[in-house]
């Protein structure tokens, strides 16, 4: 009896589904991003948490992210081989692959891969910390041999954030817009989530004031809260953490905790998203409400607010992003955005007797220099596109 | 010919009282914004010294606060006037220092409980999260002085 030609496409299809998977899943382990391959703590971590936690497990599910421990021992189609033009879709059952393979289909990831790519061969002066031992390795940042980060690790990492930036938005949390996220993330770490030092831990290079923040009950905790009692879907994973949190106060000197794979990683992009609401709500908003308010119906408006709590997130802290307000406020939005480029600066003794410049809007100008240097190793046409929109045109829309 | 020459005498002479005019206007603004600069910085020590306690914080802290606000608007309205695109160190300086300031204003609008200084004391430690100026200590002295008082 001869097989019908659909039968043999569903069959055909769930193998190269799978194949695709495999070598998707090998060459990217076989490719560092950054890093080199012999160092591949990253890689061990992810594995782990995919084999034991619940909030990788969520992400990859709602993701549809590709596992290669579970593919590589999926049988090969024996049909498909023979004949090569199997594999192409009949008519009549084109466009169904995506409701056979259990549809709806994955939700958008956030980031474009070339861009993580991009950013990610940038290197920061700083240890990195092997997990979940915290071993520290010595820094060279001219030489690119720390832990390999692959593509597999990329895409969950981008995955995460599009899962609890997702969250956070339909929570009715104000964060930065993802093309202000994708700048912070390039200047704090890179998107390499293995950076410690006394200055910030992690992805978002988060520090223990910080962490301290988010749990205070009378600044960010409610948030924490919020996400903890959500029922929405976006919110699956980042519940979780949220819950955990509310119970035990996670430390920052616990490094691991807020950088390996399966909770810590994670938890660092969920703070560093909360943080900005929190920041937003209690430091920015209050101070920039009159302007909000004078120039509401003004199309430019998100930005100035963007950049206004971008600055916040920076060493200079909240009082360097009031300050800047301070100074700018009586400017229109477009003016505004205009003077922000250039450094507002002064010079301070420190305690330790030593002058030291202070710049208000340090940490934006500086985001914008790494755009630069990130646009300059983009590959084209993202490369002319960020030429002329900026890391919006890293954002999948 | 002794037209021409005249006309290049007026312009040239014009171009330099501008030119002067300007210098003047120019070294003027300085001037002024470096005296209001000196009273902000006056002010800001003489609270650093006094005695601040919770029976005086209300009406000390709120006529310095008042007098530093007015001092950074007068920089600001002096920049706002400048033919250049002025915004000055001493403007962003002023600026930072009055929000830095900020835990004592807390203290100073509240009732002083254990939880409104618990409040202040963080505050003050986010404000400082990696740059601590040498103000920060002058500050942190003071929350404690009131707070315990």
């Amino acid at each position: 009896m001869k097989t019908p030609i659909s039968s043999v496409y569903l069959r055909c299809l769930a193998s190269f589904t799978l194949l695709t998977a495999t070598s998707f899943s090998t060459s990217a382990q076989e490719t560092c991003l950054s890093g080199k391959k012999e160092n591949g703590n990253l890689i061990t971590q992810l594995n782990m948490a995919k084999a034991k936690s619940p909030v990788t497990e969520i992400i990859y599910k709602q993701y549809k992210l590709k596992d290669a421990t579970l593919v590589e021992a999926s049988p090969k189609c024996a049909e498909c081989e023979k004949d090569k033009k199997l594999m192409e879709p009949p008519k009549e059952i084109e466009g169904l692959s995506s409701r056979l393979n259990g549809a709806p289909s994955a939700p958008t990831l956030v980031f474009k891969p070339e861009c993580l790519a991009t950013s990610n061969t940038f290197s920061a002066g700083t240890n990195e910390v092997a997990c979940p031992h915290g071993e520290k390795m010595k820094a060279n940042k001219s030489k690119n041999n720390g832990l390999c980060i692959t593509n597999e690790i990329m895409t969950y990492q981008n995955a995460v954030i599009s899962s609890f930036l997702s969250c956070a938005r339909r929570s009715g949390l104000t964060t930065f817009s993802a093309s202000s996220l994708y700048k912070m993330f390039s200047i704090e770490s890179a998107f390499k989530p293995q950076y410690a030092s006394r200055g910030g831990v992690g992805m978002g290079q988060l520090t223990s004031i910080f962490v301290e923040d988010i749990h205070q009950p009378w600044r960010g905790r409610k948030f924490l809260e919020k996400i903890s009692k959500s029922d929405l879907q976006e919110c699956e994973a980042a519940k979780l953490i949220a819950q955990e949190d509310l119970l035990s106060k996670p430390k920052i000197a616990d490094t691991c905790s807020f950088i390996q794979s399966g909770k810590g990683l994670e938890r660092n992009i969920l703070y560093s998203l909360v943080g900005m609401a929190n920041s937003w709500e209690k430091d920015i908003e209050p101070k920039l409400k009159s302007y909000l308010e004078k120039n509401k119906n003004n199309p430019l408006i998100d930005e100035v607010k963007d950049i206004a709590l971008v600055n916040a997130y920076g060493h200079g802290g909240r009082v360097a992003a009031r300050a800047l307000i301070s100074r700018l406020e009586s400017l229109p939005p477009e003016k505004f955005l205009d003077r922000v480029k250039k450094p507002l600066s002064f010079s301070k003794r420190l305690t330790n007797g030593k002058m030291q410049s202070i710049n208000l809007n340090g940490y934006s100008v500086g985001m914008a220099e790494r755009q630069e240097k990130i646009n300059a190793k983009l590959p084209e046409p993202l490369k002319s596109e960020h030429k002329n929109q900026g890391a919006l045109a890293c954002v999948n829309h | 010919m002794r037209q021409s020459l005249v006309i290049t005498l007026l312009v040239t002479l014009f171009i330099g009282v501008s030119t002067s005019f300007a210098t003047t206007k120019e070294g003027s603004e300085k001037n002024n914004i470096a005296r209001l600069f000196e009273q902000f910085e006056k002010e800001k020590s003489d609270l650093f010294k006094s005695d601040l306690t919770k029976a005086n914080i209300k009406s000390k802290f709120e006529a310095t606060s008042k007098n530093l606000e007015k001092f950074l608007d007068e920089v600001k309205a002096i920049e706002a006037k400048s033919d250049s695109d002025l915004l000055t160190n001493e403007g962003n300086e002023m600026a930072y220092d009055i929000e830095v300031l900020e835990p004592l204003k807390t203290l100073a609008a509240g009732l002083l409980t254990k939880e409104e200084c618990v409040k202040a004391k963080f505050e003050h430690e986010l404000n400082f999260p990696v740059i601590e100026d040498e103000q920060a200590a002058s500050i942190q002295n003071l929350i404690n002085t009131i707070c315990t008082n």
